[in-house]
């Protein structure tokens, strides 16, 4: 299968459901998913989990706060103010040399495109080589970048929200974030995204820099993290090894099914089409992406409610056929070899078990003996402890 | 996760509603709590959009700030809250009693306040506030008000206390349910107060898992969810241009309206919500323990009325001698509680019977007359004979403690043999009869690895035993920002 056979057969399964510009952000929060035929299908096809079921029961909770978002704004504009002065000050702190070189801005002047990505890409490209090869006035910032990585077989650009800097000739890498650090601390959920982020970052540096033939090491395994600092929003910069979110990243993409793998799965007609339709009817819309579904298979987990868009679609899946994944991860350690929570119930009732749910039907009978005596015993032992 | 929980949640799914995980209510619920509702902007963690306050259902107080994001507003709106709070925080402090600690003697207030609040995120807002409010300036041009620093040591007070395990001053109810019930629920799930109480009580014959699903949709604060910072936006735009920069009480108070109407509903949400979960934790049984962990509680709080008494300030960042200390504390708090919960409340015992961390059975019979040989003479060293219906896979010479007199000596395990479907349990006790406490024969009994002996606490040198040591409480001030530190963030 040739590259463009495979992004027209993709381009045929989206079918015109909401699309997704990709970026780091998007890939970061995919990756934990790639056990999933359906998230990397939905991937691979570009399509916005999002908004696909925009309209049904199942519609993605997360919504965006204006008074986030408005504040996200303030303060990114603020750091590029006046050709990103207040970042090359932030930057100071950490060794970087504002007179080594230009800051290349790559979000204005493209449009927001495929073409415009694939230009921003090979400029971010060039600039890259140019750093690397330690060219005479080679540009030391880069806000905007574009970095193209082969994932699950296909090519695709990803847009950087970070900005990468070079300081002492090694690449580093810094995410705006307008979370408040106080004290030195911060809300531990956002500052893992964040750092997150920059991995897949990272990660994706590296990957340009071994293409273009240079040694690793020219990528910082370090993330800079520009936040607010205290309750205003005057900046701060602070540093953090992410070496091993990196190693994780790298991990997370080897296993990312092939997309022509999880696309053989997929019969001609189907696609998300009819799912991501507002205008259709809602039953129809689901029955559709459940016969998908059906086809490339999921992978419900609890930690998919906050980063997949059709995190509910799936959890009612897994209700219906009453996986153990419902519980979480460690039910489904302690449950080997027993299908369903029906299951568990029946075995723990005395139901018959099969060889292989021996070990763990002992465990449950007994928790569910234990726990009717219990519960008849209470009683009695108020009483008990009353008379001693 | 244990096999217990496995097969509660199996039931649970099966059934559609959640079942009890305990047989008692192991914290404690006082007369009058203090229930706390608080909402926020999305991203704008160190302020308070909207509170809603108050000791009884019927009695709820809402106070919006308008444009939380200008700290004259922000702290108008917790002032109205801090000079509530206050007095009602700190009148169970006044009448004490005297309690014996080794040869000392120490007050403790014979009574102590309980903050209910939603959730996890709830306290964590709580802290945040404390932090913001707990060093203003109370001098020079931007002086604020006593009452608000006060208010801002409480809640520092509160926050730090609400990490120790089984505490009672502060009560998360979504905790406190999560504590006590198990349903088909993942841990994230049952951070919402509401999925959680839907999946306990579903309304008419729906499955808790329908019902979860519908309610979650809702949030309970204080972090705003879906689209409802997109209907206030419009509102807040509209307030700012109505105040045109004016932060004053008169001019601001009737332009509140609208940020009123579109709060209430959800504070009150959130606030039947909590009094509804309270009433029905309420007709459980209180735990045997509970009383004791109160006790404790009640001090905690006697010291720190005492700190402030004495304008003691508390650091930001605690020294690595605190911290060690702390850390222990917490990690002693927790064992404590594991064993009173599990020897007061049988359900709670189940895990480590499951586990082979307890045992238990009839007392078939007690050999006062056995005598071993000690380092020079021999001493009695009672046997007792266990029969347990369960195959005990202990090895010989663990250590258990009879869960009915948990604070006494302990017991080994001597000997084990097979009997029947069960195991013949030989425990020897650790010391001569004279002062333990020993089960009569024929007792139904249960011995477990949980002790209520007070655990030996070390003594830490004052000075950190190394040479390179950080900057001295480099954190401990204001975080407003600027010169002005009048307006902060947008809205301006």
């Amino acid at each position: 299968v040739t590259a463009a056979e495979l992004s027209a057969r993709l381009e045929r399964i989206r079918a015109g459901a909401p699309r997704r510009s990709p970026n780091v952000r998007v890939l970061a929060a995919f990756a934990p998913n790639t056990g999933c035929g359906l998230a990397a299908l939905g991937f691979a096809a570009g399509v916005d989990f999002d908004r696909l079921l925009v309209g049904t029961d199942f519609a993605a909770p997360f919504g965006q706060s204006p008074f986030a978002f408005e504040r996200g704004n303030r303060f990114e504009k603020m750091l590029r103010e006046n050709g990103h002065a207040k970042a090359h000050k932030l930057l100071q702190q950490v060794g970087f040399r504002r007179e080594e070189g230009l800051t290349v801005n790559l979000r204005e002047n493209y449009p927001r495109t495929k073409e415009g990505m694939k230009r921003r890409a090979d400029v971010t490209r060039g600039v890259i080589q140019a750093i690397l090869e330690a060219r005479a006035g080679a540009p030391n910032l880069i806000d905007g970048a574009v970095l193209q990585t082969t994932i699950a077989g296909v090519r695709a650009s990803f847009e950087a929200d970070a900005i990468a800097a070079r300081i002492a000739g090694v690449l580093r890498a810094g995410e705006v974030k307008s979370f408040p650090v106080v004290d030195g601390r911060t809300d531990p959920d956002k500052l893992a995204a964040a750092l997150d982020q920059v991995a897949f970052y990272l990660l994706l540096l590296r990957r340009l820099v071994d293409e273009l033939g240079y040694p690793l090491d020219r990528v910082s395994r370090e993330a800079l993290l520009i936040t607010p600092k205290n309750v205003g929003l005057e900046p701060m910069i602070s540093m953090q090894d992410v070496g091993r979110r990196i190693d994780r990243a790298e991990r997370l993409l080897a296993r990312v099914r092939d997309a022509a793998e999880v696309i053989d799965m997929v019969p001609n007609r189907m696609g998300f089409g009819v799912a991501g339709d507002s205008k259709q009817e809602t039953d129809k819309r689901l029955d559709a992406l459940h016969e998908l579904a059906d086809q490339v298979g999921t992978d419900y987990r609890p930690d998919c409610l906050s980063t997949c868009g059709n995190a509910f679609f799936c959890r009612e899946r897994a209700f219906k056929v009453a996986s153990p994944a419902l519980i979480g991860p460690q039910a489904v350690r302690l449950l080997p070899c027993v299908r369903s929570l029906d299951r568990a119930a029946e075995l723990a009732g005395g139901a018959r078990p099969r060889d292989e749910e021996k070990p763990v039907a002992a465990q449950l009978v007994r928790a569910e003996r234990l726990y009717a005596q219990a519960a008849n015993a209470t009683t009695g032992g108020e009483q008990r402890r009353a008379a001693r | 996760v244990n096999h217990l929980d496995l097969v509660l949640a199996a039931q649970s799914h099966r059934e559609g509603r959640a079942l009890r995980s305990a047989s008692f209510r192991h914290r404690r619920l006082v007369k009058r709590s203090i229930a706390l509702v608080l909402w926020q902007l999305g991203a704008e963690p160190f302020t308070a959009a909207a509170i809603g306050w108050g000791c009884s259902p019927c009695d709820l107080h809402l106070r919006v700030a308008g444009e939380p994001r200008n700290r004259q507003l922000a702290f108008a709106a917790l002032l109205e809250l801090a000079r509530w709070f206050n007095p009602v925080f700190e009148k169970a402090g006044a009448d004490r009693e005297m309690v014996a600690r080794g040869k000392l003697a120490i007050e403790r207030a014979t009574d102590a306040p309980q903050v209910m609040v939603a959730n996890r995120a709830t306290v964590t807002m709580l802290e945040r506030l404390g932090r913001r409010l707990a060093y203003l300036p109370l001098d020079g041009e931007w002086a604020a008000d006593p009452a608000l620093v006060r208010f801002g040591r409480h809640l520092q007070f509160l926050a730090l206390h609400a990490a120790v395990p089984g505490q009672q001053l502060v009560v998360s109810m979504t905790d406190l349910l999560g504590d006590h019930w198990v349903t088909a629920q993942s841990a994230a799930e049952r951070q919402s107060l509401a999925a959680l109480d839907a999946f306990i009580d579903p309304p008419g014959r729906k499955h808790g898992f329908d019902a979860a699903a519908e309610a979650e949709r809702a949030s309970v604060g204080p972090v705003p969810e879906g689209d409802e910072d997109e209907h206030l936006e419009p509102l807040v735009s509209r307030f700012n241009e109505a105040r045109a920069g004016v932060t004053d009480e008169a001019s601001v108070a009737p332009l509140l309206r609208p940020i009123r109407t579109h709060f209430a509903p959800l504070v009150r949400r959130t606030w039947d919500l909590l009094w509804r979960t309270r009433a029905r934790e309420l007709t459980y049984s209180e735990a045997p323990s509970v009383e004791r962990r109160w006790a404790e509680d009640r001090e905690a709080y006697t010291r720190h009325l005492d700190w402030m008494a004495n304008a003691g300030r508390r650091r930001t960042r605690q020294t690595a001698r605190q911290a060690a200390l702390t850390l222990r504390r917490l990690e002693d708090a927790q064992v404590v509680l594991e064993a009173e919960e599990a020897c007061d409340d049988p359900v709670r015992m189940i895990p480590y019977l499951l586990d082979h961390k307890a045992v238990r059975g009839t007392v078939r019979g007690i050999d006062r007359g056995h005598r071993e040989l000690a380092t020079k003479r021999m001493v009695a060293r009672p046997l007792l004979t266990l029969d347990s219906p369960d195959v005990c896979l202990m090895p010989p010479g663990k250590e258990l403690y009879w869960s009915e007199a948990s604070a006494g000596p302990s017991w080994i395990v001597h000997d084990l043999r097979p009997h029947g479907m069960g195991t013949l349990v030989v425990l020897k006790l650790e010391t001569s009869t004279a002062t333990a406490e020993i089960p009569d024969v024929g007792a139904e009994v249960c011995f477990s690895i949980h002790s209520a002996r007070p655990s030996y606490v070390p003594v830490l040198r004052q000075e950190e035993p190394w040479t390179h040591k950080p900057q001295e409480d480099r954190h401990s001030g204001p975080i407003e920002s600027g010169a002005t530190g009048v307006e902060n963030g947008g809205g301006a």
